[in-house]
């Protein structure tokens, strides 16, 4: 078998180019996030954002929630997302990999959890 | 190549991929990120490229995701997975039809797992609606370079092997 086979140039330069665009992105993303958290004072409310299938089903202000809540969407695949002061979360979701609950509590600006086969996304704005 | 032989190879290509993706969809391979799997049917895919026309490629790409769509996750997710594999297909396909100077089998294979991660990450911003999404991107992108270079590692020894054979020859 021919074990002489060596890595050619448009493979690096594209290898160059992916990690340029990753690298980039994720600075981007990443700074943007963190300016908006750190222009943010402490009573400003922060926002959370539940859509499904692209429509907005709710919206909480998380420095207003006084006590726990669990939010069923009633949905295919038994969509639960759990409430408390400042943070949310996906609590259950019956697809198969689970990232949205994996994802655990999103409790800053610019966090999401996204559960693909329930079409829902959680966001904090 | 003879019609009849041909259409035997498109069967076992398209029989084994099916196969490779069914096993990867029931057997649990841990990786580090959850919801990223490693696409060994993009091995097939690579074969397919390296020994049939074009049009014969995409026929076992697509063909592939139908009967893998029906039998694991049902037909609603073949809007994931026939954009991004027969998109990744049409982008391999080039690169090794028109520029295998510039690049390996192994690179082929990441062009193809770069470009499969970001038609899913396109086609799930569209479903859901949310452009926040592609803050994935990163990730996605280098898991690709990850994956793709592992399935381009074996698809590469299993073309030279099938080459010095040679099985699948005289094409």
């Amino acid at each position: 078998m021919d074990m002489n086979k060596k890595m050619k140039r448009g493979d690096f330069i594209m290898l160059m180019a992916t990690g340029l665009v990753a690298v980039g992105l994720f600075l981007w993303t990443g700074s943007t996030n963190m300016f908006r958290r750190m222009a943010r004072s402490d009573e400003a409310p922060l926002i959370a954002k539940i859509e499904k299938d692209r429509e907005l089903i709710r919206e909480i202000d998380l420095t207003k929630v006084t006590e726990r809540e669990q939010i069923h969407l009633e949905d295919d695949n038994n969509v639960i997302i759990e409430v408390e002061t400042g943070r949310i979360r996906f609590l259950n979701s019956d697809c198969r990999d689970n990232i949205c609950i994996n994802t655990g509590w999103l409790s800053q600006e610019g966090q999401n959890a996204v559960c693909l086969p329930a079409r829902t996304v959680v966001s904090v704005v | 190549m003879s019609k009849h032989k041909r259409n035997a190879i498109i069967v076992i290509l398209v029989t084994n991929a099916i196969l490779i993706s069914l096993l990867e969809f029931f057997v649990f391979i841990p990786l580090p990120i959850p919801g990223i799997k490693l696409g060994l049917a993009n091995i097939i895919t690579l074969l397919a490229i390296v020994f049939l026309n074009f049009r014969y490629v995409i026929n076992v790409v697509v063909i592939r995701c139908l009967v893998v769509a029906v039998l694991t996750r049902g037909v609603l997710t073949l809007a994931f997975s026939l954009t991004g594999g027969v998109l990744s297909a049409i982008v391999m396909a080039i690169l090794y039809k028109r520029f295998r100077r510039f690049f390996s089998i192994k690179g082929i294979s990441i062009a193809g797992a770069l470009v499969h991660n970001t038609t899913q990450i396109t086609v799930a911003a569209f479903v859901l609606g949310q452009i926040v999404i592609f803050y994935y991107l990163p990730i996605l992108l280098i898991s690709a370079v990850v994956t793709g270079y592992i399935t381009g590692s074996i698809g590469e020894r299993v073309i030279d092997e099938m080459e010095e054979q040679g099985v699948l020859a005289n094409r």
